[in-house]
């Protein structure tokens, strides 16, 4: 028998239902914990006819900052204005404006990332977020894949660095 | 207690005890950043999941009669620790004993 008291969902015991090592990981398995406040041993309840759901396309996702598949540009606001692109249909670097689908980007609401149009892949820190480089890959929604978009800064949900133009410099091919 | 003394079982509103509604259907959302939900997977493990629309796996409801929180999928199941709540192991099961576990 449960009872959800105070955000927490518990038992007799004082053990608590917890996501496993605290990982916000999709198919990461719910275990019991003894009680110690953090929030991933914290739940919501939300009664499926009052539940709003998550907005759907052209809608604004106002925790992520971005409209839901409503395509746009990223530019720089560096001296040339340059636009995110990529080269090598791979790395992500900054380019004078040119008409290519690899300008184009939309936020994508199931996966919470940062796609391109030009082949749906996503925003994604390489190698799993251990180093700083940009480039885009398959979806797979990982921590190094999610960014939202606030005080014209594009900032990784998990580890807050946030988009940078290699050194600042404003030079038409450089990565991000 | 005669029958027709007793108090009929709640079926509908708030349980204050347990701290949910009888027989309404809810997503227990985590408080994790992506908001992701428990959903009952093939049957026996909870998991965190993405919500998706009208996903019954990912709806729960509180039976007020045996006190349980079941899967509106498989409504035999109810939540439960495994081993008789020796274990850390948060799951379903449809052999439901209103036990502490």
């Amino acid at each position: 028998m449960f009872r959800y008291q105070n955000n927490f969902v518990t038992n007799e015991k004082g053990k608590v239902i917890a996501v496993s090592g605290g990982l916000d990981n999709e198919n990461r398995n719910i275990v019991m914990e003894q009680k110690n406040g953090k929030v991933h041993q914290r739940w919501r309840i939300i009664y499926v006819d009052e539940y709003k759901g998550e907005p759907t396309k052209g809608q604004f996702n106002d925790k992520f900052g971005l409209y839901v598949e409503r395509d746009f540009y990223v530019v720089s606001s560096l001296p040339d204005n340059r636009y995110l692109d990529l080269i090598n249909n791979r790395n992500m670097v900054i380019k004078t404006k040119n008409g290519r689908r690899t300008q184009v980007w939309y936020f994508h609401q199931q996966s919470l990332t940062i796609r391109t149009r030009y082949n749906n892949q996503s925003w994604d820190i390489k190698s799993a977020g251990r180093t700083n480089d940009m480039q885009i890959w398959s979806t797979n929604s990982g921590w190094f894949q999610v960014f939202k978009y606030q005080g014209n800064q594009f900032i990784n949900w998990s580890n807050s660095k946030v988009l940078d133009v290699r050194g600042g410099k404003d030079v038409e091919g450089n990565p991000v | 207690m005669y029958l027709d003394k007793a108090k009929p079982d709640q079926t509908k509103g708030l349980n204050t005890e347990f701290g949910m509604h009888c027989n309404r259907p809810f997503y227990l959302v985590s408080r994790l950043p992506m908001k992701r939900v428990a959903e009952m997977l093939g049957g026996t493990n909870i998991t965190l999941k993405r919500y998706v629309k009208n996903r019954l796996a990912q709806k729960w409801s509180f039976d007020c009669v045996s006190k349980t929180v079941r899967s509106e999928q498989w409504k035999n199941y109810v939540m439960d620790i495994q081993n008789n709540g020796n274990s850390n192991n948060f799951r379903t099961v449809s052999s439901k004993n209103s036990r502490w576990w």
